[in-house]
């Protein structure tokens, strides 16, 4: 068998406004995360320009896409990825050292509702809060994108809205420009706009009048 | 199904291949340690069973001043002797002109028209003795190859201070010199010893033994007791100066192959089990690593209807193909260190052929231990793949489980950052794991000081032996008891700075119903030469008639200072004496005997001595040696540097095959150890580092964050590796200590600081190997396998 080469992504052209929340929507390998995954300096396209600002992110290398993920992005994933052997807190104070201007990340933990569990290890959180730690980790730098890949694919309904909820609150008292990924149809309804993706391109690009507050989402 | 399986095992085999070849060489290691020791033991017992059964080695042997013949016919008539064969036998000095040193020959009469009846001769080369003549001599091979001698040379003994001239006519070997040393000298110099076989009539005539004989052995029937035949032996040879007779195990050239066999035979348990327990320890870890992080494979087969049985036996098969790896490739070293150390042995020991054999069964034996110790190893293993339920597979697995006691907060990760504070917990709450880690790099470290501090040992020794104790330049023997005026004739000669006279009687000293048969020596009271020390390094001097032992000879008759024994000197008047003990002496070789000179002489009531002890001038010791050879109540002169030079010789070969072989084996597990730990976290940790990364940190911050563990480990594990050093060593020495051979335990510091830097080194390479790997892996498909 020869290798195939696969385009992930194919002729994608997308401008993210500042402050916005947009929902990528579509199957699994329709190239959702890999548009992520180069937005968050994680990757880089074979082809064409990926500019953050002033900064061309497609043709940075190492070194400065990992500043570019240090200074300017959150990253939520849907397992959590949390450092086992740290605390919510030390979890979140992590990257308070690494980076230079950040809240308290005392106050990042409130944000999310969780400043009563500040000193408890991942293993001693539900799936529900030890996403909402990331979130916390995510924006205690105040990132100016926070990129979430599936953050309530591994939760159920209830919890799954928590961290929502928490996701919008960052960005109304951020302005954080958020972008969440999903194949859930539902969770699109809280976004300013729904990129629809399918086989590497985008189909649609849509415009919502109405955001719905996440406790009200359905799916 | 079973095909599928069985593709995944090479496959997992192939993707984990560094690591399947660490611990297979670590198994081979300790395979090879093991065929290796055992095959050496296995070839010179071989070797010397042969040697014995064709050659007819006697089982008793025994020396006198002399008797008649038909003394030897009342020995033949005692109940329990099969064969009896008496030799004239004496050592004379040999005239070596060419040669800076000076060299003893001991000459034994042999029949000349039939072979001794008993410890017959093996003709090497050249051709038996003429029994015409009386000017012949047959040479042990040792002696002729360290000095060039061959067929139809002569050489020259200086028998009763004349030359006599000798026609080398073979080359011969004999089952009793085997290992060919002087009694009192434990370190065999075959060019300053030889054994010269010669006619009955050469050694009657030079020593006027017509029809007598000064040295015996025998057989001995099936079925007598070897003790009680030698208690008749002695009182019949009571009024003859014997000197006791004795059995195999105290003939010297017996008593030090079997002493090396049975070292050999605690090199073959010792090594190998610690090299096969490091082994062990490598599959557990990883194993456990394999098994943790397929758990999600394993759940779907069972999902699928595989059975627990054939999923385990899969696993089995991974560590049976890394056993049998290790094994063969560790066969294959364990023939070659066997045949290393076989081809030493033939230099160093005597026979006629020595064979390198490799019992197949010593290659199953080796085989099957290193299969247990896996299967041990896998043990957990296999338990965690049996109580896996196929559904919670299907979940996520739980972050694993971190505490953090109170005590722990207050006084110790409060203190820390929070990276700091990763290490902390990662090294602690895996404490088993983190343990096992620290203890296998520990015995690397004990490995490769095991076998560098033998060095260190021969230095103290050396040192202790001939610079603290005896400091005398050389050492020359008299032919006979003489007047302490021998003495002032010897300080005529040019170039002797200072001389001491000492007195040396063969004894029997009695203790209970132990026995030993040993010499006294006479010792200056004040001596400027030679010092005597107990185990605290402190001088002792002889006091009054009181007797000190050396601490191998209390040992064996369990006195101490204070106790009382029975001495009976075993020649002249044979007087027995009831004596205290005065001190014990530190010496690492033999047993001996001191009392004070003056003493002994009134004891005896003769004013003699027996040899001197000489400092020379160094400008002086050329024409010395050669002045000192006529006088003719000389039989030897020693130079210590010659002595020293030989001694040396001979450890430095044995201690550089050893321990060159243990260094490559460390240096095997070392990087077995520390590669295959750092690896395991590696991947087990990826998913944690490479979130890390994402979230901004670098490839230096990440890398430091995984050596900063491995840092603590290895500090934790060099101070407990000196500790494991001292200990298995201390447990070697003692396992290798004979009644008559005591190995003193000293480890420089220097050696533990190049068997940390062994440690050292493996985990510069590691961590490069981290490094890459960790620059190498791509985030994003990291990140997408949770597994």
């Amino acid at each position: 068998m020869g290798e195939v080469l696969i385009h992930a992504l194919r002729g994608v052209n997308l401008e993210v406004y500042p402050g916005e929340i947009m929902v990528l929507l579509g199957p699994s390998g329709s190239g959702k995360s890999t548009l992520l995954n180069i937005m968050g300096g994680l990757d880089v396209p074979s082809s064409g320009e990926v500019w953050f600002g002033e900064f061309n992110l497609g043709a940075a290398d190492d070194p400065s896409r990992t500043e570019y993920r240090r200074k300017e992005i959150g990253f939520i994933f849907q397992f959590y990825n949390l450092i086992p052997s740290l605390t919510a807190l030390e979890n979140v104070e992590l990257i308070t050292e690494i980076v230079q201007q950040s809240m308290q990340a005392e106050e990042a933990l409130k944000m999310v509702g969780l400043e009563e569990r500040l000193h408890h290890f991942p293993s001693q959180l539900s799936g529900g809060e030890q996403q909402r730690v990331a979130v916390a980790r995510a924006i205690v730098k105040k990132p100016r994108l926070l990129l979430c890949d599936e953050p309530t694919g591994a939760l159920d309904h209830k919890t799954g809205r928590l961290v929502l909820q928490a996701l919008k609150k960052v960005n109304e008292e951020l302005g954080t420009t958020t972008i969440i990924i999903t194949h859930n149809a539902g969770i699109a309804d809280m976004a300013d706009r729904v990129v629809h993706l399918a086989d590497g391109k985008i189909v649609q690009i849509e415009a919502k009048q109405q955001k719905i507050n996440p406790d009200q989402l359905k799916w | 199904m079973v095909k599928k399986l069985q593709r995944k095992l090479i496959r997992d085999l192939w993707r984990m291949k560094m690591q399947v070849i660490t611990i297979a060489l670590v198994i081979a290691s300790g395979v090879g340690a093991l065929v290796g020791f055992l095959s050496t033991q296995d070839s010179l017992k071989i070797a010397q069973t042969q040697f014995y059964q064709r050659f007819r080695f006697a089982n008793i042997f025994g020396e006198l001043s002399r008797a008649p013949q038909s003394i030897a016919q009342q020995i033949q008539n005692l109940p329990g002797v099969a064969t009896l064969e008496t030799r004239i036998s004496k050592d004379f000095l040999l005239h070596l002109p060419q040669k800076s040193y000076t060299a003893v020959g001991r000459f034994i009469s042999i029949p000349t028209d039939s072979q001794p009846r008993l410890n017959k001769i093996y003709l090497r080369s050249g051709r038996w003795l003429d029994p015409e003549t009386t000017h012949e001599a047959l040479v042990s091979e040792g002696f002729a190859e360290a000095n060039g001698f061959k067929p139809g040379d002569k050489i020259a003994a200086i028998i009763n201070g004349k030359y006599q001239s000798f026609d080398i006519v073979g080359i011969a070997l004999s089952p009793e010199y085997i290992y060919a040393i002087r009694g009192d000298n434990p370190i065999p110099d075959d060019r300053q010893y030889g054994i010269f076989w010669t006619s009955q009539k050469t050694l009657e005539s030079a020593l006027n033994m017509e029809g007598s004989f000064n040295s015996f052995s025998l057989s001995l029937g099936y079925g007598n007791s070897e003790q009680a035949l030698i208690d008749k032996i002695d009182h019949l040879l009571l009024d003859y100066g014997g000197l006791g007779a004795y059995g195999r195990s105290d003939q010297v050239s017996h008593r030090f192959i079997s002493d090396e066999i049975n070292q050999n035979r605690v090199m073959a348990v010792v090594i190998p089990f610690i090299f096969l327990s490091v082994a062990a320890f490598l599959l557990n870890v990883v194993m456990s690593r394999i098994v943790g992080q397929q758990r999600s494979q394993i759940a779907s087969l069972k999902a699928v209807g595989y059975h627990n049985k054939s999923i385990s036996l899969h696993y089995i098969k991974f560590v049976t193909i890394i056993v049998f790896l290790g094994a063969i490739t560790g066969s294959g070293l364990g023939a070659w260190i066997g045949i290393k150390f076989t081809q030493l042995y033939g230099d160093y020991y005597r026979f006629p052929n020595i064979n390198y054999t490799l019992d197949p069964k010593i290659v199953l034996f080796s085989f099957l231990i290193s299969l247990f110790a896996a299967w041990f190893a896998i043990f957990r293993t296999l338990k965690n793949i049996y109580q896996l339920q196929p559904a919670e597979a299907m979940r996520p697995p739980n972050p694993p489980s971190f505490r953090q006691k109170s005590w722990e907060k207050k006084y110790i990760t409060s203190k820390l950052s929070n990276k700091s504070k990763m290490i902390y917990r990662n090294l602690t709450t895996q404490g088993w794991k983190t343990s096992l880690s620290i203890l296998g790099m520990a015995s690397a470290l004990m490995i490769t000081t095991l076998g560098m501090f033998w060095w260190d040992t021969i230095d103290f020794v050396i040192d202790y032996e001939f610079f603290q104790t005896n400091r005398e330049d050389a050492l020359v023997t008299f032919i006979d008891r003489q007047e302490t005026k021998a003495l002032w004739e010897l300080e005529q000669y040019p170039g002797i700075l200072v001389s001491e006279g000492y007195h040396s009687l063969p004894v029997r000293i009695y203790s209970g119903h132990k026995k030993v048969e040993t010499a006294l020596v006479g010792y200056p009271k004040n001596s400027k030469i030679r010092f005597m020390f107990n185990d605290k390094h402190q001088r002792v001097y002889p006091s009054g008639e009181g007797i000190m032992l050396s601490h191998l000879l209390a040992q064996r008759l369990k006195l101490k200072p204070g106790d009382w024994v029975h001495l009976e000197v075993l020649e002249g008047k044979r007087q027995k004496w009831f004596l205290p003990v005065s001190a014990i002496l530190y010496q690492w070789v033999g047993y001996s005997a001191y009392i004070d000179l003056k003493s002994l002489q009134n004891l005896l009531d003769e004013n003699s001595i027996r040899f001197a002890v000489l400092k020379v001038d160094a400008l002086h010791k050329a024409t010395l040696q050669e002045k000192l050879k006529f006088i003719p109540k000389v039989v030897g002169i020693h130079f210590k540097r010659e002595t020293l030079r030989s001694f040396k010789e001979t450890m430095v070969k044995f201690i550089l095959v050893f321990a060159s072989s243990l260094t490559i084996f460390a240096f095997i597990i070392a990087f077995g150890v520390v590669y295959n730990s750092i690896r395991v976290t590696l991947s087990e940790r990826e998913w944690e580092l490479m979130s890390l990364r994402v979230m901004g940190f670098n490839v230096k911050q990440v890398f430091l964050l995984l050596t900063y563990e491995m840092l603590w480990q290895i500090v934790i594990a060099l101070p407990l590796g000196w500790g494991l050093s001292y200990l298995f060593a201390k447990l070697m020495v003692t396992l290798m200590h004979t009644e008559a051979f005591d190995i003193p335990l000293v480890i420089h510091p220097k050696t533990f600081a190049y068997a940390s830097l062994v440690i050292i080194i493996s985990a510069i390479l590691s961590s490069y190997y981290a490094y890459y790997r960790l620059k190498k892996i791509n985030i994003v498909s990291a990140l997408k396998i949770r597994e």
